[in-house]
């Protein structure tokens, strides 16, 4: 939960920062647009140099101005208190003591030595020396920007930190080099299509050339950057279409949709009408240029209001999306419906055809405009026929991600709500068989099936919250919270599973990993709590035991436990009857050196015995923390080389890349 | 119907990109003890495990008992080998409810305030 700003101080420090950011970008811009467009000796061209350096001085001042703002109300955000930003010892330890401050300094320092630089006479009569200070001027404007991405949402993203840091400064480099030139580009054509300014003319064309080529490599870097920050800071999407940043974000692209179709035409257009002199070519292609460039300016200052308030706003990543439509698309939605997946098949290919011929059409010069509308209409028909077939009913919750994650503890919690809330409908077991359930319009859900796996732990936040009226259940929401909801919903997904389970034997399956190992903490003894999870890396046999009809394995278990830990193989043993008084009670002899849990079995054991229920239960989890093997026995002593024969297939395998367990929800 | 099952998913990812599982998580990672625990022994410090590398000036948790005094051991702090975790000591604790509430900066300059609670069970 973020503090919220209140809303005046909130538009307060987005002003601050928009100000901040833009009069930065400007200033790269502009020193950037003066060696762009090249040294000249014409007095226009002089003129208009002197200016925007004049510029670069005053948006290097505003940037410094806006910046006490800024660091200001970060002071009032990190104290969580508004009379902070006024104080200066508040600030001090932001400066000093967090990586925001440290970034502030380091870039209020560059535009200092910018601004002194700028308001310096230097003597630029020498090429050389002109190409050294206006350089100079570039550099430090950049060493003054690309700091910033060490101090945004880049900073905080793990792994891969640098990865995010680099792709962000680059991308806030190549919007400066691009938005700040604009307005130099402006004023520059603007007055060289004045009578007086007629001495510059050339040197504005070419300016306007050169600048163009430069900002389409701008365009295509800022594309890329921005497509991997995406990626890192929304990457679903359920958070670019239903969370704050997401639609930010969402804005940020149709404004700069627009920018772009205005440079588009710059570019295309009018900029190759400069050269000469005409009705529509030389001065007046120039002066038109000159205002579509202010044009597209003002819709990337814009863009920049767009940038200080994603700025502002926690990344989409974070924040629980609220899906706004009533389906979603998945592939979920074939799983046995033959003939619907043929038709999508077809469907797509078709599209995919009509794809192809769109890039052709668009790509060649004759037949340009019967290909383009014969490969839209193919496009279209093949999205129309792939797409329904995919659908899935979605509601406000579907992506939204379980806030209680996927535990015994939970699901033991859960099964206790179900009995009270649930089983009147649904049956003891999840099979749809309550008493209750008899007269409602549809029949209760079996809760074991495997069309669970179509569901997502949103879509059932959502039934069970809002209930679902045309078939009768009703909406629980103000008899559970919605921890408890998610403590339910985590029960169903172990019971679903664990229904799949029953097939799983003692011999594992290569490279099959769908039974994800419900985490769970325990003690022994005083010894503080472990997690399942700690184990990671590791094999894992969780056993189930009962005294006294599985001493004879347990003994077993104790006296091979050297060859099992020299395999990478755990072993926690589980009272199934949680007695605390587990390990005096397993005896001396053999000496058990694995994990006796001594407080928290109850949990593990309503959890995991929704996957196996026998008087002794084995189960393999390997190093990803999946379930592989079921051991289902009375606890008499077996041949411990089966056991080890497994799990040198578990060692041999690769360890997929794919996310972990807990991350992967249904 | 196989080959159809295969082709299906290659031909349609070319279409569009799917909302696929997003890694991100709750801020809090983890706790010991976790939210909601009961547990039999107090335990001697409070752990808390964030996605993101915090910032120690501005990162404090505070333990309180069910009538709100604060019973920690005052010296709250961000662990310097990982920059992730804030823990804070306790005393023997005795039996009852507990709040841990905490208020955290990220470097990327969020502030983030929750809690959760663990009991202390009595041993008889």
């Amino acid at each position: 939960m973020a503090i919220r700003y209140t809303d005046r101080v909130y538009a307060l420090g987005l002003a601050a920062r928009w100000l901040h950011l833009a009069s930065s970008v400007l200033l790269v811009g502009a020193a950037a647009m003066i060696v762009i467009a090249g040294r000249s000796d014409r007095a226009t061209a002089l003129h208009w140099e002197r200016r925007v350096l004049a510029s670069a001085w005053g948006w290097a001042l505003a940037a410094l101005a806006s910046g006490l703002v800024v660091i200001g109300a970060q002071t009032a955000l990190f104290e969580g208190r508004a009379g902070a930003a006024f104080e200066p010892r508040a600030i001090e330890r932001v400066l000093l003591e967090t990586q925001a401050g440290h970034v502030w300094l380091v870039r209020a320092g560059f535009l200092a030595i910018l601004a002194a630089f700028l308001s310096l006479r230097v003597s630029v009569e020498r090429r050389a020396d002109w190409r050294a200070a206006r350089g100079e001027a570039v550099l430090l404007g950049v060493a003054a920007l690309l700091p910033l991405a060490a101090a945004g949402h880049a900073a905080a993203v793990e792994p891969d930190t640098a990865r995010a840091i680099a792709s962000d400064g680059l991308h806030v480099l190549a919007a400066g080099i691009w938005v700040g030139g604009l307005l130099p580009l402006a004023l520059l054509l603007k007055t060289a299509a004045t009578e007086a300014g007629a001495d510059a003319r050339p040197y504005a064309v070419l300016a306007a050339r050169r600048f163009s080529r430069a900002a389409l490599v701008m365009i295509v870097l800022l594309a890329a950057t921005g497509t991997v920050l995406a990626i890192i800071h929304v990457g679903s999407v359920a958070g670019l279409v239903g969370t704050s940043y997401g639609r930010l974000l969402l804005s940020k692209l149709a404004l700069l949709a627009l920018a772009l179709a205005f440079a588009a035409l710059n570019r295309s257009v009018l900029l190759g009408r400069l050269g000469g002199d005409g009705p529509t070519v030389g001065r007046p292609a120039m002066r038109r240029l000159s205002s579509f460039v202010v044009v597209e300016a003002i819709l990337a200052l814009a863009i920049l209001i767009i940038v200080a308030a994603m700025n502002v706003t926690p990344p989409a990543r974070h924040e629980p999306p609220v899906w706004p439509f009533t389906i979603r698309l998945s592939f979920a939605a074939l799983e046995g419906r033959a003939d619907e997946a043929t038709r999508a098949l077809i469907g797509s290919q078709i599209a995919v055809v009509g794809l192809v011929a769109l890039i052709t059409g668009l790509a060649m010069r004759a037949w340009r405009l019967p290909l383009a509308a014969v490969a839209l209409a193919a496009l279209g028909a093949g999205v129309g026929l792939a797409l329904p077939p995919l659908t899935i009913d979605a509601y406000p919750t579907t992506y939204l991600r379980p806030s209680v994650p996927y535990q015994a503890g939970a699901i033991a919690a859960g099964a206790v709500l179900y009995q009270t809330n649930c089983a009147g409908c649904h049956g003891p077991r999840g099979a749809g068989d309550g008493p209750d359930g008899r007269g409602l319009p549809r029949p209760p859900a079996d809760l074991r099936a495997p069309h669970t796996a179509q569901h997502t732990a949103g879509d059932l936040f959502w039934w069970i919250s809002h209930g679902i009226p045309e078939s009768g259940m009703p909406g629980f929401v103000s008899r559970l919270g919605e921890e408890q909801c998610w403590e339910l919903i985590n029960y169903l997904r172990a019971l679903s599973a664990g229904y799949a389970a029953r097939g799983m034997g003692p011999t594992i399956e290569r490279d099959r990993r769908w039974l994800v190992a419900p985490d769970f903490t325990f003690s022994v003894g005083p010894t503080p709590p472990h997690a399942l999870k700690d184990y990671r890396g590791r094999n894992v046999l969780v056993v189930l035991y009962a005294l006294p009809g599985a001493r004879a394995r347990m003994s077993q278990l104790a006296q091979r436990e050297g060859t099992l830990a020299m395999l990478g193989v755990e072993v926690i043993a589980v009272p199934i009857n949680a007695d605390p008084d587990a390990i005096r009670r397993l005896g001396p002899d053999p000496r058990v050196m694995f994990p006796v849990v001594t407080e928290g079995a109850e949990t593990i054991v309503a959890a995991y015995r929704l996957f196996a229920v026998a008087p002794h239960v084995e189960l393999l989890v390997d190093r990803q923390g999946y379930v592989r093997a079921i051991t289902r026995g009375t606890g008499e002593a077996t041949d411990i080389d089966a056991l080890v024969a497994q799990i040198q297939q578990l060692n041999a395998e690769k360890i997929a890349a794919e996310a972990a367990p807990e991350e992967h929800v249904h | 119907m196989r080959v159809a099952r295969r082709l299906v998913p290659a031909g349609l990812a070319v279409l569009a990109l799917w909302p696929a599982a997003a890694l991100a998580h709750a801020v809090l990672v983890k706790s010991v003890p976790a939210q909601r625990a009961a547990l039999v022994e107090s335990p001697p410090r409070v752990e808390l495990w964030f996605n993101e590398r915090l910032e120690p000036a501005y990162s404090k948790a505070l333990v309180t008992n069910e009538a709100g005094t604060q019973v920690d051991l005052r010296d709250v702090a961000v662990s310097p080998e990982d920059s992730r975790r804030l823990a804070v000591s306790l005393p023997p604790l005795a039996p009852g409810r507990y709040t841990v509430s905490f208020r955290v900066l990220s470097v990327d300059g969020h502030v983030i305030e929750s809690k959760l609670t663990f009991t202390v069970k009595d041993r008889r």
